[in-house]
């Protein structure tokens, strides 16, 4: 982006350790991801994840999973403004849209794809977020008093957590860590 | 959803964000804004919006995880 402050070795810091995290995230997923193929793959019904050795029903509450998605999501926001750096590093992004929205000023071509771009993609994920929600309702109302044709997520979710606790610990803690690190909102810091 | 959908559509999401975690560096190697970081620039203009969606997080992980 035009204008934007090179990178600092802290900057360079947290993108590392985002990087583990998200890259961690997704390995640990595909593990969980094949795991639950091949049990469900063997049979489609609810109760395939008994065979696993533990009952889809009976997970319970596990304080574990809430007290370490709360420290992890602090954690991650306190890395996020360890610096404070966006107050600095975004503020060519936010001149742009403030010419562009408030002062109706022409933008650099740069500027205007870039916000564009951002916008765009953030439209998807909340459209793709919206489909899922459809589909996890629908799929939860019809699964009251008979066996489902189709799965709700969080039956794939609970059956995942059902094959290994410490596993659904670990994604848990990095989702909760990757969004308190992303979307915790703090002021930034004035200069 | 069957099975083998299921599984695919979360390979696909995993591989977006690993597509996305990748993309922080070029985008480090750029001297432009990360993904992340234009995230982070987003909730701290809309907290609203960012509050709402930290609400639907919560609200899943309690849904997933309890019971």
């Amino acid at each position: 982006m035009p204008g934007t402050r090179g990178p600092s070795a802290k900057r360079y810091g947290r993108l590392v350790v985002s990087q583990i995290a998200a890259l961690t995230l997704v390995f640990t997923s595909g593990w969980y991801l094949s795991r639950i193929h091949d049990v469900l793959s063997r049979d489609t019904s609810p109760a395939a994840c008994v065979s696993a050795g533990q009952l889809l029903t009976t997970l319970g509450h596990d304080a574990r999973l809430a007290v370490a998605s709360v420290c992890f999501f602090f954690i991650g926001g306190l890395l996020a403004h360890f610096d404070v750096p966006s107050a600095v590093e975004t503020a060519p992004q936010k001149t742009a849209e403030n010419l562009l929205v408030k002062h109706s000023a022409p933008a650099s071509n740069d500027m205007v794809r870039s916000t564009i771009v951002v916008q765009a993609a953030l439209v998807l994920f909340l459209l793709v977020g919206v489909g899922l929600l459809g589909y996890e309702t629908w799929a939860v109302n019809s699964s009251h008093g008979e066996p489902p044709a189709y799965w709700p997520i969080t039956w794939y979710v609970r059956c995942a957590a059902a094959l290994d606790r410490n596993v659904s610990l670990v994604i848990a803690s990095l989702v909760s860590f990757l969004v308190g690190h992303w979307l915790w909102y703090r002021p930034a810091r004035r200069q | 959803m069957s099975i083998p959908v299921a599984v695919t559509l979360g390979a696909a999401l995993m591989t977006m964000l690993l597509g996305l975690a990748l993309s922080d560096f070029w985008f480090a190697s750029q001297r432009s804004l990360s993904v992340g970081e234009r995230l982070t620039s987003w909730s701290r203009k809309n907290p609203v919006f960012t509050g709402l969606l930290l609400l639907v997080f919560g609200a899943l992980l309690g849904h997933f995880y309890g019971q």
